[in-house]
Formats: structure tokens, C-alpha cells, sequence
């Protein structure tokens, strides 16, 4: 009877210790949680990569939050919060972007087809916030990286303007990708610029297509750049036109995963063959601009 | 008896509690040095992210919690005052241009820019001796920068510095991140565009003017820096129309001050006419502030 009696007050106090201990360490983040007003919806950036480039601001939303919408492959990476929330995602293949804003007679055939399920499931969407702002609950859509960087959730800002929605800003895969690369990407040779685009669409206009832009020779980030089966090799070709084949250009795949970030590294001339074929995955970002070599102390004698 | 034995049993768990207490006090130092001897020191930077310190990631601030040594602007020290008051830490004056002329020769300057030079090169020089010093010691070495360090980072070249080391960079988000979810917008593409050019002031030598840039009519984003707005308009001016709009975001991440003067190239002189803006703005131009999916 005794042993265990004392047994059970020792376990009791390092459980009293143990929290005291925790709930310190915590005290930080509890605080500012309590400073945050509610909003109603908010559409959150969640960064890219591993969780850990997730904002504390991001996860104090996620954490207040009474429904969540997000991707199911964010509700895996962030299942340690979202396990015991309410979480809607669209269905898998769904691109939920496509179309908004235009008429099932602006397309044809297989788009057409791709329309409607986008349509369908936005408006389950539509209808599953409108609902829950009705109940008073706060919802937070989560997205990828920086929502508002080619973001697939930024018609939601238009859709519920009437609730003025807040916006918690994301580390953009850029910003990740930056971090990989190690060098000062607004820091070229003679160039204080980076331009941020994608490869030519035939549907949009022609005043910043690749080859135009090249011609300032600036710090060039391409996104999404096998976006409709666009090819390295075209992409160099069109780049080259302005660019000297010299130019050092760096393929950075899984920026912000820390065991599977990987950057390939050459000029727009050798590019292509040190690519092979090796496949990287969509989400992958081209650099090109000669300050990914520029080292201010050993050209000095230039 | 009964008395003699409660008073032996909170004896007893008193003990307990002290022996506790040092095991896990002892745990933790023992975890902590060990840690620091399987590594020969390391380097970082740190990208703490813009506005208010809710805006760093887990992962900066894991970095910060398990650096033995932290430099950074004096202004960083007020912003995440909760864990730096733990730390060793060197403070850099907010007005030291701390990456002014690195690489450079004082034969390269003249006049009050020498001095600029010679005061940079100084505290370039200290920051570097300390940091070197650390490293030798096998401490892990944190330097923190606002925002994303690598866009007009003032620490960037801390990575030409330590390149025999090996740094790591913890990517931040960037002012211009915080920028657009003030505006909540979209800015990089719609109907009509794709691309978003950020630049700064034209410093001498440089090819990619705003003007050049202004071209393509994208969106742009001009990191001011103390860049007057009178004459960033007039480049704006010379290719965007008139009716281009402009928004001027002030204090972007800090969720009590940020707000957002709208106009378009026309009006925005007016419109700021009597305020002073504060040194921490951005300057959005381009059509796709307007732009709307629906009413197009």
C-alpha cells in the first residue's frame, strides 16, 4: 500500500513539473494567439516544403478555425493540427481555379468537360463557407506556399468580397527556392531586378512573352515551367535569343524540403544535357541571370 | 504513526521533485553539448520575415532557439525581444550600412561615400572576426535579417564571406509577400499578363531601368528604399497610361499599421500629397490591381 502510494505522489509532482515546464515554453505562443481578432474567412499561406516554413500567424488561423478547405495533400502535410478539425477538400484532379468567372460557351470538348468539374466543385465550396459564416463560425482556406503567387485559391477573395476577407501572407516556393540557391537573387552583374513569370500561353498577350522580357537580362523566375508540356529545351531557346549562352541557369526542384531539395546547375547552353532524363516534378523553378555566379570579391579586378 | 507518515511521504516526494528537477536540468546541458560537439559550428541566415514577429516561420525560430551566437540589426532586437533577451547577441546600428561596398577597394570612393566605406568596412570587419571566432569554438552562428534575406538583403554577402563554411539560409517571407495579401490581389497573372518584375531604385550601372521595365506594363513592384515617389512616377509614366493604377502599401505585415494608398499614375501625387510615408513601403503599378475573373 505504501510504495504505491508514494509511487503515485512522485508521478503526480513530475506531472506537475513536467506541465509547469511546458505551459512556460508555451506562454509565448498562447499570447499571441489571444491577440488575433477573429476573422471570418481568411485565406492562409501555409509555405512550401516541409511544415516547419509555415508562419506561427498561419498556424494560430488553422488552430482558431471551425471548418477548413484545403488540398488533401496539405491536410496530410498538417495533420498533427488538422486531425481534430473539420476539413473539406476538393476532389483529387479537380483543378479549382479553371474557369472562374467564365461560361460553360467559353469552352468546348475536353476543357469544356474539365470546366464543369471545377464549376461543381467550387460551388460545393461556395455553399459550405456561406453556410458556415451563417452559423458564425470562421473558416480558413489553406494554400500552398504564397497564395497570391499564381495562387489556385485567389477567386475566393472576389467570390466573398462582401465578407471582406483577410489574407495571411505565405513563403512563396521563390522565397524557398532563393534560400537554396544562396546567393542575392536582386544582386546581378549590372541588374537589380528579378521578373517573375511563366512560359508563353498562346492566349495571352504578347507584351511579356519570354523573349521579350530576356532582353533586360535581369534575374528571370520561371513557375509552373512544364505547364502544358512546355520543354526545357524551348524555354532555352527562347531565353537565348537575349541571353548569351554563358548565362547560368539552375533548375530548383522541392525548394524548402530539407531532405529533398535538389538544384541542377549549368548555362543555357549545356542546361538541356545535364538535364537528361531526369524528370523533376511540376512544382519545379527556373533561375536564370548571371547572379547565380556573381561573387563581388573575387571579380573585383574585372 | 499517521502524522509521521505523511510528514516522511512529502519528505519523500519533496526529494523526488528536487532529484527530478536536476536530472532533467543536468538532461537538457547534456543534450546541448552534445549537440555542439558533433558539429565543428555552423553558419545561417536567418529570413525573420516582415512586420510583426508572427510572420517568422517555425523553422527561423527553431534556428534562433539553438544559436549560441546571434547578429542582427539593432531593430530586429525589439521585434523578437522574447527570445533574443535570452541570447548572446551582437547588435549592428540600424544606420550601418553593413553591406556597403563589400569587395570593394577604398580607391573605388571619394568624399563623404570614402567615409560611408571606411565606416562600412569597420563593422564589416568586427561582424566577421566575431563570427570567425564562434565558429572555432564550434558555435552556431545565427545572423537575422528582415524579410526574405535574399531580396535587397543587406546580409547576403555574408554568404561570399563563409563560403568555406558551408552556410545555411532559412528563406523569409519577403515585405513583398506581406504586400499583396494587404491588397488581396493576385498580382503575377490574369487574362492579360503573367509576369510581376520587383526592382528598386536605378543605382548607377545598372541596365534594367525602371523605365526599360516599364515597357511591358506588367505588375511591378518597386522596393522604394527611400526612393523618391515624384520621380519614380515620372518613370513609371513614360510607358504605363496614365490611368495605370497604383496602390502604395505602407507598413505591409504589421497587422495594426499596414494600410494602403490607392490611385492611379495620374493621381497618386495628389493623393499623397501632405503625408509623409514611412521608410518601410512598396510601390504596386499595373493593371492586374483592377483586375476581376467575374465583371470582365
Amino acid at each position: 500500500m505504501e510504495p504505491k502510494r508514494a509511487l503515485f505522489q512522485i508521478l503526480s509532482s513530475s506531472l506537475v513539473v513536467l506541465f509547469l515546464s511546458l505551459s512556460c515554453q508555451h506562454v509565448d505562443i498562447k499570447d499571441r494567439s489571444a491577440e488575433t481578432n477573429k476573422e471570418e474567412l481568411c485565406l492562409v499561406g501555409m509555405g512550401p516544403g516541409d511544415s516547419d516554413l509555415a508562419t506561427f500567424r498561419a498556424m494560430d488561423i488553422v488552430q482558431e478555425a471551425n471548418l477548413i478547405i484545403c488540398s488533401k495533400s496539405l491536410k496530410e502535410r498538417f495533420s498533427n493540427v488538422l486531425n481534430s478539425k473539420e476539413v473539406v477538400s476538393p476532389p483529387d484532379g479537380v483543378w479549382i481555379w479553371h474557369g472562374y468567372g467564365k461560361k460553360g460557351s467559353d469552352f468546348q470538348g475536353k476543357e469544356l468537360e474539365k470546366f464543369r468539374a471545377s464549376e461543381k466543385a467550387r460551388e460545393q465550396i461556395i455553399i459550405k463557407v456561406r453556410q458556415a459564416i451563417n452559423e458564425e463560425k470562421t473558416v480558413a482556406i489553406l494554400d500552398h506556399a504564397d497564395p497570391l503567387i499564381y495562387g489556385p485559391w485567389s477567386w475566393i477573395l472576389e467570390e466573398f468580397e462582401d465578407i471582406s476577407p483577410t489574407v495571411v501572407p505565405g513563403l512563396s516556393s521563390f522565397n524557398a527556392a532563393n534560400a537554396a540557391l544562396k546567393k542575392g537573387v536582386t544582386s546581378g552583374r549590372h541588374t537589380k531586378s528579378v521578373i517573375l513569370t511563366m512560359p508563353d500561353l498562346p492566349e495571352m498577350s504578347k507584351k511579356d512573352t519570354l523573349e521579350k522580357l530576356a532582353r533586360h537580362q535581369a534575374t528571370m523566375v520561371i513557375f509552373m515551367p512544364t505547364v502544358r508540356n512546355t520543354k526545357l529545351k524551348d524555354l532555352v531557346a527562347k531565353l537565348t535569343t537575349h541571353y548569351s549562352p554563358q548565362t547560368p541557369i539552375a533548375l530548383v526542384a522541392c525548394a524548402g524540403y530539407q531532405e529533398k531539395e535538389r538544384v541542377i546547375r549549368g548555362t543555357l547552353e549545356n542546361i538541356v544535357n545535364k538535364l537528361g532524363d531526369q524528370s523533376l516534378p511540376f512544382e519545379h523553378l527556373i533561375y536564370v541571370g548571371d547572379f547565380l555566379t556573381h561573387e563581388m570579391k573575387l571579380e573585383k579586378g574585372e | 504513526m499517521h502524522n509521521k507518515r505523511k510528514i516522511s511521504g512529502s519528505r519523500f516526494v519533496a526529494i523526488a521533485m528536487i532529484l527530478f528537477l536536476a536530472i532533467s536540468v543536468n538532461l537538457c546541458t547534456w543534450l546541448q553539448c552534445d549537440a555542439a560537439t558533433k558539429e565543428k559550428g555552423s553558419f545561417y541566415l536567418v529570413g525573420m520575415g516582415p512586420g510583426d514577429p508572427d510572420l517568422a516561420t517555425l523553422r527561423a525560430m527553431k534556428i534562433v532557439e539553438e544559436a549560441d551566437l546571434i547578429i542582427c540589426h539593432k531593430s530586429l532586437n525589439e521585434k523578437f525581444f522574447r527570445v533574443l533577451k535570452k541570447k548572446k547577441v551582437m547588435y549592428i546600428p540600424v544606420n550601418s550600412w553593413i553591406w556597403f561596398g563589400y569587395g570593394k577597394k577604398a580607391a573605388d570612393f571619394q568624399g563623404k561615400q570614402l567615409e560611408k566605406f571606411q565606416s562600412s568596412e569597420k563593422t564589416r570587419g568586427q561582424v566577421i572576426t566575431k563570427i570567425r571566432e564562434a565558429i572555432k569554438e564550434g558555435k552556431r552562428v545565427a545572423v537575422l535579417a528582415s524579410g526574405d534575406p535574399l531580396i535587397y538583403g543587406p546580409w547576403s554577402w555574408t554568404l561570399e564571406e563563409f563560403q568555406d563554411i558551408d552556410p545555411v539560409v532559412v528563406p523569409g517571407i519577403s515585405c513583398f509577400n506581406a504586400g499583396h495579401a494587404v491588397l488581396k490581389k493576385d498580382v503575377t497573372w490574369s487574362d492579360m499578363v503573367k509576369s510581376t518584375i520587383l526592382t528598386a531604385d536605378d543605382w548607377p550601372g545598372t541596365k534594367d531601368t525602371i523605365g526599360n521595365l516599364a515597357r511591358h506594363q506588367v505588375t511591378m513592384v518597386v522596393f522604394t528604399m527611400g526612393l523618391e515617389l515624384k520621380d519614380l512616377i515620372e518613370k513609371l509614366s513614360t510607358h504605363y497610361p496614365p490611368h495605370t493604377p497604383v496602390a502604395i502599401v505602407c507598413y505591409a505585415g504589421y497587422k495594426e499599421k499596414e494600410y494602403v494608398i490607392r490611385g492611379t499614375l495620374q493621381t497618386i501625387l495628389d493623393k499623397t500629397e501632405n503625408q509623409k510615408l514611412p521608410f518601410e513601403h512598396l510601390v504596386y503599378v499595373g493593371e492586374n490591381l483592377n483586375f476581376k475573373w467575374k465583371n470582365n
